[in-house]
């Protein structure tokens, strides 16, 4: 076998890593021991709408982004001339990396506003018979702040998906036309040859979703409630824990608002685990 | 072979630059850089070296910002810093020492006092800048020029924000203000998502004054549970965030910061004051409230605080307006650190002469009356270096 | 025919996701600009302005991001890469399963919770205190899944390619991974630079673990300086039609720096597509 002294130093990385994590995760334990201690389970029963607010806003935003970055990732690699390739591709990087902040306050000033008189108010009118859009469009609302998401986690998505998608040898090409069929059954060919790495490329973009603080709190109406409707406000467990952690003088608050974290670091990790099944299961 | 060394060497290299720089801080984090006076002989403000970490209240916030500024220019080896994250921190950093003096927009509860109190040694408490609510509303139509003041209780408001009044053409409100036709839409009612001394004032206020609130459950709090929640009540972050949804959405009705509401060419609600009379928060109302504040019943600057908030709201001067309140500071009184104890004073000293003076007080906020002033400035005199006030030890 | 459509498919949704982005930097640069050219090029270094009080700089600020990121990228770059090597060299154990799932985990950890934790163990509990190194420290946290995951991808597609070549030469082990990571260099610069560019704009992790106020220049390892972002997040939402004017300011610069950054490397490493 292989030496394994270079390993060892590259073994330090790992530590690191792990015990960053380990160390995160202890201290929210040991935080939240005392609002689960008084409250119980009952603890989830308050925080609900929080609990929800979080789920609704990235199935939604996940949703919308999966299309989006399967479709410009197909877009970029296969009609996009190999000139301006290259500027799509930093154009995406570059929206992955761009400032949360700056999304989330020209997602509420700009963006809303703008939706919300044309898109949300469309919902409204011709679909609100349906619980989903029942709720007259505000101009913040779990919709608005799930698309500011998509935008935000979309391009993260896609740069995974299109390396991938790149790097599918040509001759795959050239065999699927060599059959006689067109671009769409390349396309459609490919797309469930690399179908395990998007997946797992969603995945992983739908844990960045959970987490987004900023952009989500700006943008969701802050309501303490929990509402059927994509058009109504609502709350995601961040925007609670960024919202109230300044003010919260006694212990038991201060400690409810880390349990609330745990919670959300639970739900994370079961969604991962639950990728990581269905990545192998297709194997 | 030449590229793969050097990236060997890349990696090498800036994982010995970290090393180094972790060694750095450690280094410096156990260097303690604390100021001693043996000799008891005078210092200089200008020739002392020293940071001051303050934070807490978010309303206080540009304020601070432009007492910082102005001090810093006049002596700039004392760096004072500000977060401005909440009140809670502001007490509980506060306590944990991770600021020198926290800033909140009621004082601290009492447990919290007792703690403080058992880890620092005595903490005094002093208000340092006037506030006042005012309620903001945004109905398409309505122009106070032409319809009069938008006049509203403290019983109105409680119900609206309880889910009991919703529409504009309640009765209640149109019996107070018969110069406008209100049309039946929905009010939506913002308050504020984070936690926050505006709602506690404003919570406080409408428990004391209003018999719905008070019997209502609700009570009072930096974050209360809002019924009117569940009828699309909105949470703004920040008094920017309720203007900005009260702004942009029709009939809608908030509580700010009354700096909010002139910054922003926002017309304010008249409120009814214990005279009877309805009341728009400017100026002159809020002096008077203040004018008849009586500072002997202020508790003594190292006792609890906690109950004070009752004592500047509805004062009984006709012309006043009802919602009137202090943000605070709290400090340690005794230090062991000659440098910190001097630089505090001297900010102190700072913010309660020239930085209430009218060039140097931001748009909105209000001086505190001179009284208060004096008697501030009384105040930090208790702050001491091992037990000596630190401001016989200050030469100018 | 199904092909126009898949066609016009993907061209809606490349539009739907690069028009608003376009959108919001076209507003970024109109708002910004008139900032930056009502004061001047000064704007990169002087103080921020009183509130109400006509326009002011980001000097400050300027100087407190870089000092950040730096800190913050030297810590977790040797981090990064060390993980991802061993990951990748050791694919099929179970360690490396392990620590790829952690590395995700990491990433998706809400920033706020990354920045509140920080705030407790370092400037708490070790005394840190509040200034650029604490916030530096939460940053490279941040920056740690997203460099680590990007170089495992590129540096799989290297090893695959050398691996073998490398042993069949007769190199050692430490050889081999040099050759596996200047042949994939490409991919670890780019996750790099996509982890430094994500935590020049984060927010949440600073609010709690730097100030907010903006006066302080870097005087030594431990003063307490504050970032570009928070002065955007504080400047925004005030009420002071000055401090919007440098948000803008701020913004656009911010965007300056991260398309530097990427042309910058872009020029320098050729992309195979």
């Amino acid at each position: 076998m292989r030496s394994n002294k270079v390993y060892y130093y590259y073994f330090a990385g790992c530590i690191a890593v792990s015990s960053l994590l380990f160390l995160i995760i202890i201290s929210l334990v040991i935080a939240s021991i005392p609002a689960f201690d008084f409250y119980g389970v009952g603890l989830f029963a308050s925080y609900f709408p929080a609990i929800y607010g979080t789920i609704v806003v990235s199935i939604t935003a996940i949703l919308i982004a999966t299309v989006l970055s399967i479709g410009s990732s197909i877009f970029i690699v296969e009609y996009v001339p190999q000139r301006i390739k290259g500027f799509f591709i930093n154009l995406n990087d570059l929206m992955a990396s761009f400032p949360t902040i700056v999304y989330g306050f020209w997602g509420l000033y700009e963006l809303g506003p703008f939706l919300n008189s044309t898109l949300f108010q469309f919902l409204y009118t011709y679909l609100g018979f349906i619980p989903l859009f029942s709720t007259p469009p505000t101009a913040v609302s779990y919709l608005l702040a799930s698309i500011v998401l998509a935008i935000m986690i979309t391009p993260f998505a896609s740069s995974l998906i299109r390396e991938v998608y790149s790097k599918i040898p040509e001759s795959m090409d050239e065999g699927i036309y060599a059959l006689g069929l067109g671009k769409y059954h390349v396309i459609k060919i490919k797309i469930s040859y690399i179908a395990k790495s998007i997946l797992g490329a969603l995945t992983l973009a739908y844990g960045r979703g959970l987490g987004e603080t900023v952009a989500v709190d700006l943008t969701i109406g802050n309501s303490f409630i929990a509402s059927p409707s994509l058009l109504s406000t609502g709350i995601t467990i961040p925007a609670l824990i960024a919202n109230q952690f300044g003010s919260a003088f006694t212990e038991l608050e201060l400690s409810s608002l880390f349990s609330l974290a745990l919670v959300l670091f639970i739900i994370g990790l079961v969604f991962i685990i639950a990728g990581k099944l269905l990545f192998y299961k297709r194997q | 072979m030449a590229k793969r060394l050097a990236l060997s060497k890349l990696v090498i290299g800036t994982t010995i630059v970290a090393i180094v720089i972790v060694g750095a801080l450690l280094y410096t984090v156990y260097n303690n850089m604390t100021g001693n006076n043996p000799s008891g002989s005078k210092i200089n403000l200008n020739s002392i070296n020293v940071s001051i970490i303050m934070g807490g209240s978010t309303f206080i916030n540009p304020q601070m910002q432009a007492w910082i500024q102005k001090f810093s220019s006049k002596f700039p080896n004392i760096l004072v810093t500000y977060q401005s994250v909440g009140s809670g921190a502001g007490a509980n950093n506060f306590i944990s020492g991770t600021y020198d003096v926290g800033a909140t927009d009621a004082p601290m509860p009492t447990e919290l006092w007792q703690k403080a109190t058992a880890l620092k040694g005595s903490v005094i408490t002093i208000p340092d800048i006037v506030g006042s609510e005012a309620i903001i509303f945004n109905i398409p139509g309505f122009d106070p020029s032409k319809n009069g003041n938008l006049n509203l209780t403290a019983s109105i408001l409680a119900r609206i924000y309880l889910g009991q009044i919703s529409y504009w053409d309640d009765p209640s409100i149109k019996s107070l203000n018969p110069g406008f036709n209100f049309p039946h839409q929905k009010i939506t009612a913002v308050h504020r998502s984070d936690g926050s001394g505006t709602t506690f004032v404003f919570t406080v206020w409408l428990y004391l004054t209003s018999i719905e609130w008070k019997t209502s459950g609700v009570g009072y709090g930096y974050t209360v549970n809002w019924p009117v929640d569940k009828l699309g009540g909105l949470g703004g972050k920040g008094n920017e965030g309720v203007t900005a949804y009260v702004k942009q959405t029709e009939f809608s009705i908030g509580y700010v910061e009354v700096q909010y509401a002139i910054a922003n060419n926002l017309e304010t609600a008249a409120i009814e004051n214990p005279s009877g009379k309805f009341v728009l928060p400017n100026s002159n109302s809020i002096s008077l409230a203040l004018l008849s504040l009586d500072i002997t019943k202020f508790p003594q600057p190292t006792q609890d605080w906690s109950n004070i908030t009752a004592l500047l709201l509805n004062s009984q001067d006709p012309n006043s307006y009802p919602i009137v309140t202090f943000s605070y500071l709290v400090i340690q009184k005794n230090y062991s650190d000659l440098n910190k104890a001097a630089g505090i004073y001297a900010f102190l000293n700072y913010i309660f002469t020239e930085g209430q003076s009218n060039g140097n007080i931001v748009t909105g906020y209000l001086p505190l009356p001179t009284n208060v002033q004096n008697y501030v400035l009384n105040e930090i005199k208790l702050i001491s270096y091992n037990s000596q006030p630190v401001y016989q030890l200050i030469s100018s | 025919m199904k092909d126009k459509l898949i066609f016009l498919f993907t061209l809606i949704c490349t539009l739907i996701i690069f028009s608003p982005f376009l959108w919001l930097v076209l507003d970024l640069i109109i708002k910004g600009l008139n900032t930056i050219i009502a004061y001047g090029i000064d704007f990169l270094i002087a103080e921020p302005p009183l509130p109400g009080d006509g326009l002011g700089g980001i000097g400050t600020v300027l100087e407190g991001t870089l000092f950040m990121v730096l800190i913050a990228s030297l810590i977790s770059i040797p981090i990064s890469l060390s993980t991802a090597v061993y990951v990748v060299m050791n694919e099929r154990s179970k360690f490396a399963f392990l620590f790829r799932f952690l590395t995700e985990s990491l990433l998706e950890f809400p920033t706020i919770i990354i920045g509140i934790s920080v705030f407790i163990i370092f400037a708490k509990g070790l005394k840190l205190g509040l200034n650029g190194i604490t916030a530096a420290i939460a940053l490279s946290i941040i920056m740690i899944p997203y460099t680590t995951i990007q170089a495992i991808e590129n540096m799989k597609q290297s090893r695959d390619k050398y691996l073998e070549t490398g042993y069949a030469l007769g190199l050692s082990d430490s050889n081999v991974i040099k050759l596996i990571v200047s042949e994939g260099r490409e991919g670890v610069i780019t996750g790099i630079l996509i982890g430094m560019a994500k935590i020049f704009g984060e927010t949440a992790p600073l609010l709690f673990t730097t100030v907010t106020s903006f006066n302080i220049f870097l005087k030594n390892l431990f003063s307490p300086v504050s970032a570009i972002p928070v002065l955007i997040f504080e400047y925004a939402f005030s009420p002071y039609e000055n401090w919007h004017d440098v948000a803008w300011g701020a913004s656009l610069t911010l965007m300056f720096i991260v398309i530097v950054l990427f042309t910058l490397t872009r020029f320098l490493i050729r992309r195979k597509i």
